[in-house]
Formats: C-alpha cells, structure tokens, sequence
C-alpha cells in the first residue's frame, strides 16, 4: 500500500468525487423536464418551456418540440425548434383535439417527460354572438357621433 | 449560442448616437419656450404637418411594431386585419377634436373637461382610468424597448429598457411637447420609409405563395376566417382603440395644440397614413412558422422573424424604426400625463395661484418622477405586453360613451358619467379574468353605453356649455 501524506488523504474523498462528477457523461447526468397549459386551451397557442435538471450547467444544442396526436409518438406530426439558446416555445395555430409534447436536445440521449394539452376554441355561436355585439354597439356610436357632429357644424354654420 | 441579427455593441451604438441626437435637439428646441403654455401645448401654434405627422408617429407605437404582429402569430389574419382597425380610433378623433378645439379655446386636458362637464366624482374615476391606462402602456413601452434589444442584439433587457427611458425622458425634458411634435415628425417619415422597405424585402425573399401554403398545411387555424377567439377580438380592439384615443390626454393635447382649423385635417390623415401599418408588421408575423422561428414570447416575433429575413441591414431599419416608433409614443405620453398631473391634481388642487415658472417647474418633476416610476415598474418582466396593453382595455372603454355624448349633448349627468366609467370598467375587468383579454374592452364599452343610455333618457339637466370657458 502506498502511504499518502495527511493532506492528500483528506483531500481524496473530494479528488474522487469532483473526477466522478466532472467525468460522468452528461447523457447519465441530464434530463429533460417539459412544462406546458395545466388547463384547456381555448385560444389554440400556448407555451411551453424546458427545465434541465441538470448537475452542472451544460448548454442543451438543438433543442425541439415534437408534437404527436398519439401518447407513444408512433407518428409525430410537427416539430419546432426552439429559437437560440432560448427553452421557452410560443406555439401557435392549433385546431380542437388532445396533443402530446415532448422535448429533445441534440446532445441528450433521452426526451424529455411527455404533456398532454387539450385545444377546445370557444363555440361559433358565442364568437358571433360577441361580434355581432360588438357591431351593433359601433354602428351606433359611428352614427351618434357623425350626425351628432353635422348638428353642431349646422348650429356653428347658423350662428 | 444564439444568433442575433445585430452585434450587442451595434446595437448599443446605434442607442446611444439616437440617444444623444434626440437629447440635443430637444434640449435645441425647448430654448424657444418661455411660458407654460410653451412647454404644455407646443403655444397652441402647430400647423397642418406637424400635426398629421405627430398624430401618426405617436399612435404607432409598441402596439403596432410589437403587439401587431404578437397578435397576428397567435390569432391570425384577424389578428392583423383587426389591429388595422385601430386607425378608426384616430379616424372617428377627428371630429371630436374639432369640437374639443371649439368647447376648450383655453383648456390643457382631457381632465379639464371632464371636471368642468361633469364635476368631481366623475374626474376622480376618470383620472384614477387615465393614471393607470397612462402606466400601462409607459410600462408597455419602456418593456417594449427592452424586448426589441434583446430580440435584435441580444443586449440585456434591462439595460436596453433603461436606455430607452433615459433618451425619451431626457429630450422631453428639455423641450416639452414642441420637442415631442418636431421629433414625432422625424419619426413618422423614418416609420413610413422603413416599413415599406421591410415590407418589400419581406415580399421578395419569403413570398407570398410559399407563406400561405405553409400556414395552409401546418397552421390552417391561423387562416381561419371564423377562428372564435380571434372573432371575438375584432370589436374589442376596436373599443380598446377608440377608448384610448377618446380619453387620453396624449390626444387631448394635441387637439389644443394645434392651430384653429387644423385639428380634424390631420387626425384624418393621420389616421389613414397609420391604417396599412399593422398590416405589414402583422404580416411579418405569419412568416414565422415556415422560417421556423417560435420565440420564447409572442411579443418578440416581429423584430425575430424581420431580423432573420433581412439580414444585418434589415435589422438594423427594423431597429430604427421601431426604436423611433416606440420614442414617438413614450415622450407623447410622458408629456401628457405630466401635463394632466401638473395642470389637474398640481394646479387645480394643491396650488391654484401657482405662477406660470412654478408650472414649467414642476412640469418637468413630473416627467422625471414618471420615468423613474416607469423604469421601476419595468424591472419585473410583468407580462408580455399585449396581456398587458388588453388589461387596460377593460379602463379606457368604460371613457367612450361619457366623452362622446359629454361633448355633444347636454343631457348627461356627472352622476350617471361617473357610475357608467366605474361600473364599466368593473364589467371590464371581470370578462378579462372570467373570460380573456379579448373581450374586456368590448363589455366595458357595453356596460358603460347601456348606463348612459339610462342617463340621457332619464335626465332633465341642460348643461350650459359656457361653463367649459373656465378662467385661467
């Protein structure tokens, strides 16, 4: 047996663990934690973000978002790529039905968890119901407005 | 690492050549005031081009170069065609600001009015409505900065957000609204010359055809013509548009500032020179998906999408003209919310016998205290800013029916204006957290139409309108 010095004994505890952490592939170390809309999405765009629960800070390259209508992914239907360095997606134009996501990093072996988000727009008849609301209120205002303002125009005009 | 379309440093640059340019002609400019009433409202002596020019540049703001195209990437066709319609905000003003120019021939705010037409109730709820709508959207703006930097330089949001402040703070702070006017009509030409050039790029390297058949295939819903929310966002920007124009203060001080005669030219054109532009930054938006860009927030999709189809030079038009787009809104509303605080809370009620130089004075506090209190609010990243903007949606609408038949019928009474802004905004604010953004301004206009409806038909009172012709 080789006798180390007092110092290098109490150090190898240390030594050994900073070489187990630092030389571990990042593979074992990372993972992948997506977060999506905890509630129906009535509007059809959400975002999403990606959390590394990650040991060290290892920049996460090529980072996307699959989107399948089927839980095993058999068939994905869209992939976005997140823009930059950035792990947060503002996804957009999605009809009514059950999506899953999940999230990959080029340099990670696994993806991420998997989120179910549920599209359901709100109903035609209350869209319009608004609209027509929203029409009728306008009209009614353009017209107080105009003849309104020709009233006062005329009474300027005569004084 | 992400790449930016510009270099940290020329971004920076570029802010700080602005910075200074617009900090010294201001400062150039408000050499020539020498009263109150010089600094407030321009000597209520600014002719037709300025006027048409300021009425454009101010009402392009982070709405139009940011939350257009937000709203477009997630709403679609509506989202942009709708925010288009905010042109009839400025369009239907026109009138209103002649009548304002005849009622007011001495007036300073929009706060004015409603004192004087209404009395004290009312004027509390509406300048509780102005406070808070004139802190949302600086808030917006000085977020909108921040968000632009990052986007195009990845320069920190911070940083970029307290450039910006510094610069609109600084000119307006010298030159008061003569500053604001003059450099307002630098801003709509740099506007209106770089979003046509964009807007030609665009066309050039994406295409039409290759934009539409991708959003055909991936995201049809964009192009739904009955998509619901976006359907139910039509008419609520349109209120939300009206509302802000009709109350504001910013608006206001225009309509008295300008020269006899001028007012309803230049709203007109003012507002048909704005009508295309959020077409086109909208329109920016819908090239997203096929060029693969989905940032980490909606806001940030116009200046990305612009950037990465244009190259170096292109970002750098993009940075200027939505820097100056975003300049010629943040000093309108500096200017006039300090106006409405010196003229209405200041003058009115703590020192009536104020003289003219303690007004200049503490006019100018108040445009520091308002960056200062701006830039505080900017730090915490609050929402993005069309969440934000919408919020406010659910104030300003409540304003519409009570200033538009304030100033043509004598019936409506101060009780039944004060209780048709306060419960309209209530209805407002409840649709915005029960149901979305998109409906807050529309049911606060409809709550408050309904109540004033009730005021007009029940009242007796004729108001005298000589009572506006209040002595300074």
């Amino acid at each position: 047996m080789v006798k180390l010095p007092g110092i290098a004994k109490s150090l190898l505890p240390v030594l050994t663990f900073c070489w187990v952490f630092l030389s571990a592939p990042t593979t074992l170390a990372q993972s992948l934690q997506l977060e999506g809309p905890s509630s129906t999405v009535r509007e059809g765009y959400f975002t999403v973000s990606v959390v590394a629960q990650e040991q060290r800070e290892e920049p996460l390259t090529n980072l996307v978002i699959d989107v399948s209508t089927q839980a095993d992914f058999s068939h994905v239907e869209q992939t976005f790529p997140a823009l930059g360095d950035f792990r947060k997606l503002s996804l957009t134009g999605f009809s009514d039905g059950v999506y899953y996501l999940r999230a990959r990093a080029g340099n990670l072996a696994e993806p991420s968890n998997v989120i179910k988000v549920t599209v359901q727009h709100y109903p035609l008849w209350q869209a319009l119901g608004l609209f027509f609301t929203g029409l009728i209120i306008f009209a009614l205002l353009v017209v107080i407005l105009l003849k309104s303002h020709r009233r006062v125009e005329k009474e300027a005009g005569n004084d | 690492m992400t790449e930016f379309a510009l270099d940290t440093s020329l971004g920076l640059t570029i802010v700080i050549l602005f910075g200074v340019l617009w900090v010294a002609f201001g400062y150039w400019l408000g050499r020539k005031n020498k009263t109150h009433e010089d600094f407030a409202l321009a000597g209520r002596n600014v002719g037709f081009a300025f006027a048409a020019a300021t009425a454009m540049a101010t009402w392009v703001t982070s709405n139009t170069t940011l939350v257009a195209p937000q709203l477009t990437y997630q709403f679609g066709l509506w989202g942009m065609i709708g925010y288009s319609f905010a042109a009839l905000g400025l369009l239907l003003f026109a009138p209103m600001a002649k009548r304002i120019k005849t009622l007011l021939p001495n007036g300073y705010t929009s706060g004015d009015f409603v004192r004087l037409r209404y009395g004290q109730a009312a004027w509390w709820v509406f300048i509780i409505i102005s406070v808070v709508y004139a802190f949302g959207w600086l808030i917006s703006l000085g977020m909108a900065g921040g968000i632009l930097l990052e986007s195009l330089s990845g320069l920190d949001y911070h940083i970029g957000m307290t450039a910006i402040l510094i610069i609109c703070v600084g000119y307006t702070l010298f030159g008061g609204l003569r500053a604001v006017i003059a450099t307002d009509f630098i801003q709509a030409l740099i506007i209106i010359v770089g979003v046509s050039l964009i807007a030609w790029w665009l066309v050039d390297n994406v295409g039409l055809q290759s934009i539409h058949s991708n959003l055909s295939q991936a995201h049809p819903q964009l192009l739904d013509v009955l998509f619901p929310a976006a359907v139910m966002f039509l008419f609520n920007n349109i209120f939300f548009g009206l509302g802000e124009i009709f109350h504001s203060n910013v608006w206001w001080s225009r309509a008295l500032s300008f020269k006899q005669g001028v007012a309803y030219k230049a709203y007109l054109t003012g507002g048909l020179m704005w009508l295309p532009i959020p077409i086109i930054t909208g329109f920016i938006a819908l090239a997203a998906p096929q060029l693969g860009i989905f940032p980490p927030s909606a806001d940030m999709i116009g200046p990305t999408v612009a950037a990465a189809v244009l190259g170096t030079t292109g970002a750098v038009i993009v940075f200027i003209v939505i820097f100056s787009a975003l300049a010629s809104s943040l000093d309108s509303l500096l200017a006039a919310t300090s106006d409405l605080v010196t003229q209405d809370l200041f003058h009115k009620k703590l020192k009536p016998n104020a003289s003219d130089r303690t007004l200049m004075r503490f006019n100018r506090y108040c445009i520091l205290a308002l960056g200062i209190v701006t830039w505080l609010f900017c730090l915490p990243r609050i929402a993005t800013l069309g969440a934000l903007l919408n919020f406010a949606g659910a104030f300003v609408a409540s304003t519409i029916w009570p200033i538009v038949l304030g100033l043509y019928f004598r019936r409506l009474t101060g009780g039944y204006a004060a209780l048709a802004m306060a419960l309209g905004t209530a209805a407002g604010l409840a649709a915005y957290f029960l149901v979305g953004f998109y409906v807050a301004a529309l049911t606060s206009c409809a709550v408050s139409g309904l109540l004033c409806g009730v005021g007009v038909w029940r009242s007796q009172e004729q108001f005298d309108w000589q009572r506006l012709q209040e002595e300074r």
